[in-house]
């Protein structure tokens, strides 16, 4: 097995501790920084599709991600902002009035382990606050969740106020959350909605392809 | 006969002991400062910054002996009254603020209307097996009323007791307000009707709404259904012992809150285990050993001397099928063993987040199915049968026999869904499955004539206040 297949193996299996090392090992064989970057990606893709047929558990999907990053860590100083983050960014959020976590932030792993670079505004999280962070880290697509049918509204306050700042059409908006339902998002004039973690991934990847 | 509880004492010493450890120190977030005081002052180890409480075993030792063993939610007069606890019988309450709706002989669900809202109050009334009114939570309403508008449509439709969760304090008032608008009964009693929700934000915090809700119940003597609904494996360990062991910790952290803050409280333990699937990355309540922490989450209240709620009719089946029926039964059976006093969950779908009208009918007989296990049997001579037996003989037959006569009517529940019918009887009768046998109850229980529950004057009051309490909830937001 090559160097870059150890290392694509090492990804998968979640190998923490040997993945920097072989990343190392593959530019010390003279392999370019992005294309070691790239064998890191495909590996995680090869995740993504395990986890979608049912072999792969999110547990090992997470930690697969997490061998991802330190063997990027190698790589960091040899890359590009854009090489390091191939699929783009993503802002994400629980919405104001709503502190329910854990939905949001197995979105924004799966998203982070699919290749995206996410800032995690955590819980409760203003119209004001999201406007702040489009502004200051400008993500391809804003993400926000809620599990309270009654915060839901604040959904719609956030959408208005990325127009009011004029930023609304710099980003693509995803929104999700055991209320949210398609004709909801649609009806506040989100870009998408995904029922769950995987469907989540997919909607980034398809909304980032139609911004580009 | 006899309370069956799956774990030996040792055992469930071992699940309590790390849940004082994880209280004692780990320590429990209660994001509302009057309540982190009241904690303080009865001695707790606080950090009032971090909202931090630390509960040691001889506070919480002093906190659960003056728990209510026992309260009566009272309905619209004392025939609808239901009591819950010790020495009292299992009794049945419907699925609660489902957003989705499954109409009868759909496959797709849809955002709970207010129309669905009310067929399903109508239904709770007419069923015998379930005591509790309650519905799915309306989404073409303003959203800061959708719970206030199920609690005055419960009081124009139904005689029975309600269980509702409210998001705020504010929202609490306005519907004690609708309380307060109830004529009195005939026996003189006010009508309380109210059991309310109050939920841990798990792992290990109390949000501050829920804490004000906690607290204003206990001071108005509204019960409470302290509930927890960790994700085994996301929000609380994968483990069966670790759940119940974080479950425990968080339910009593809420009793300890609420006896703390007012003395004798009326509460009822209410455990929801849920485990994140860990392929689909959603919250499941349909695997077995759901029924497993159900047991011993029963058998943990009632070692701490509370009334005990089972949140047992889970499934994670979407339309009412072979699923619903297998998951609903496998996660009652094991914690009905335990005799709890109240059993959850009739009509819900996909993890209690859809209600479907159907289901209703299905569960209501469920529920009257284990009500029937836990009755028992009687087992004086009569019940015996030797005089039967004896005069029967042998090869003779019982059927002709006064002896089956008394007991024909009584001794064996019959499920009116269920099919009894030979085969070829079965396919003659019009091949009916039991989804379409329940479609039949629905439409046939819906078309009955209504009686009005509440006069015009006390309907005008009601619509008024909701009216009020959406100018003032939508200003408060």
């Amino acid at each position: 097995m090559d160097i870059l297949e150890q290392l694509s193996q090492a990804v998968i299996e979640g190998n923490c501790s040997d993945a920097p090392q072989l990343a190392q090992e593959a530019l010390d064989a003279e392999h370019k920084a992005p294309v070691v970057m790239q064998a890191l990606v495909q590996a995680m893709d090869t995740v993504g599709e395990e986890w979608r047929v049912g072999n792969m558990f999110i547990p090992e999907v997470l930690l697969a991600a997490k061998t991802m990053h330190n063997a990027m860590e190698v790589l960091r100083p040899l890359l590009s902002a854009a090489e390091t983050h191939l699929r783009g960014s993503v802002v994400i959020g629980t919405v104001q009035g709503d502190l329910h976590d854990i939905g949001k932030s197995l979105v924004a792993m799966m998203i982070e382990s699919a290749g995206f670079q996410v800032f995690d505004l955590g819980v409760d999280v203003s119209a004001t606050d999201f406007v702040e962070a489009v502004k200051k880290h400008r993500p391809n697509i804003v993400g926000m969740s809620a599990l309270l049918t009654t915060t839901l509204p604040y959904m719609r306050d956030t959408i208005r106020s990325l127009e009011e700042a004029g930023v609304r059409d710099s980003v693509k908006v995803m929104i999700g959350g055991a209320p949210v339902t398609p004709e909801f998002a649609e009806s506040i004039g989100a870009d998408g909605y995904a029922p769950d973690g995987a469907s989540a991934v997919t909607k980034a990847r398809e909304l980032v392809g139609r911004a580009h | 006969m006899r309370e069956l509880f799956l774990l030996e004492d040792e055992e469930l010493q071992r699940i309590h002991h790390t849940s004082l450890r994880i209280l004692g120190e780990t320590g429990i977030a209660i994001c509302h400062p009057q309540a982190v005081r009241i904690m303080q002052q009865h001695g707790a180890r606080v950090d009032s910054e971090q909202q931090r409480v630390w509960l040691s075993e001889e506070l919480i030792g002093r906190a659960l002996p003056t728990v209510a063993r026992e309260f009566t939610l009272t309905g619209s007069e004392p025939v609808h009254d239901v009591p819950l606890g010790a020495g009292h019988p299992l009794r049945g309450r419907p699925v609660v603020g489902a957003d989705f709706f499954l109409e009868p002989g759909a496959t797709s669900h849809r955002p709970t209307t207010l129309r669905n809202a009310e067929d399903w109050i109508r239904l709770v009334e007419q069923l015998p097996n379930i005591h509790l009114n309650g519905s799915p939570y309306p989404s073409d309403v303003p959203a800061a009323i959708r719970d206030l508008l199920v609690v005055e449509r419960v009081f124009e439709l139904s005689h029975k007791p309600m269980l509702l969760s409210h998001y705020s304090a504010d929202a609490l008032r306005w519907s004690l307000e609708l309380v307060s608008a109830l004529p009195r009964r005939a026996d003189g009693q006010a009508q309380s009707r109210l059991l309310l929700f109050v939920s841990c934000n798990s792992p290990l915090t109390y949000t501050r709404s829920q804490v004000d809700i906690l607290i204003m119940a206990g001071q108005q003597g509204v019960p409470v259904a302290i509930n927890t609904a960790p994700l085994a494996g996301a929000t609380a360990p994968y483990t069966v012992a670790g759940m119940a062991a974080q479950m425990n910790a968080e339910l009593l952290a809420g009793v300890v809150v609420s006896q703390l803050s007012t003395p004798g409280a009326p509460v009822i333990w209410s455990p929801l285990p849920l485990v994140f699937d860990m392929r689909a990355g959603v919250a499941a309540s349909g695997y077995a050993e759901i029924g497993l922490l159900l047991a011993i989450l029963m058998q943990l209240g009632k070692l701490h001397g509370l009334p005990v709620h089972c949140l047992g009719l889970l499934t994670d089946a979407v339309i009412p099928d072979a699923q619903a029926g297998c998951e609903k039964l496998q996660a009652a059976y094991p914690a009905l063993l335990a005799r709890p006093h109240l059993m959850g969950g009739a009509g819900g779908l996909a993890s209690y987040n859809v209600g479907s009208l159907e289901q209703l009918i299905l569960d209501d007989e469920i529920l009257g199915s284990l009500f029937h296990i836990l009755e028992g049997m009687e087992l004086d001579d009569d019940a015996l049968g030797w005089d039967v037996i004896n005069r029967v003989g042998p090869g003779g037959h019982f059927l002709e026999d006064v002896h089956t006569l008394r007991y024909l009517r009584r001794q064996y529940y019959s499920r009116q869904t269920a099919n009894r019918l030979a085969p070829e009887t079965w396919a003659s009768a019009g091949a009916l499955d039991t989804r379409s046998r329940a479609t039949e109850q629905v439409q046939m229980l819906l078309a009955k004539p209504e009686n009005p529950v509440v006069s015009g004057s006390v309907l005008r009051h009601m619509r008024g206040l909701v009216q009020r309490a959406q100018k003032d909830l939508a200003s408060s937001e």
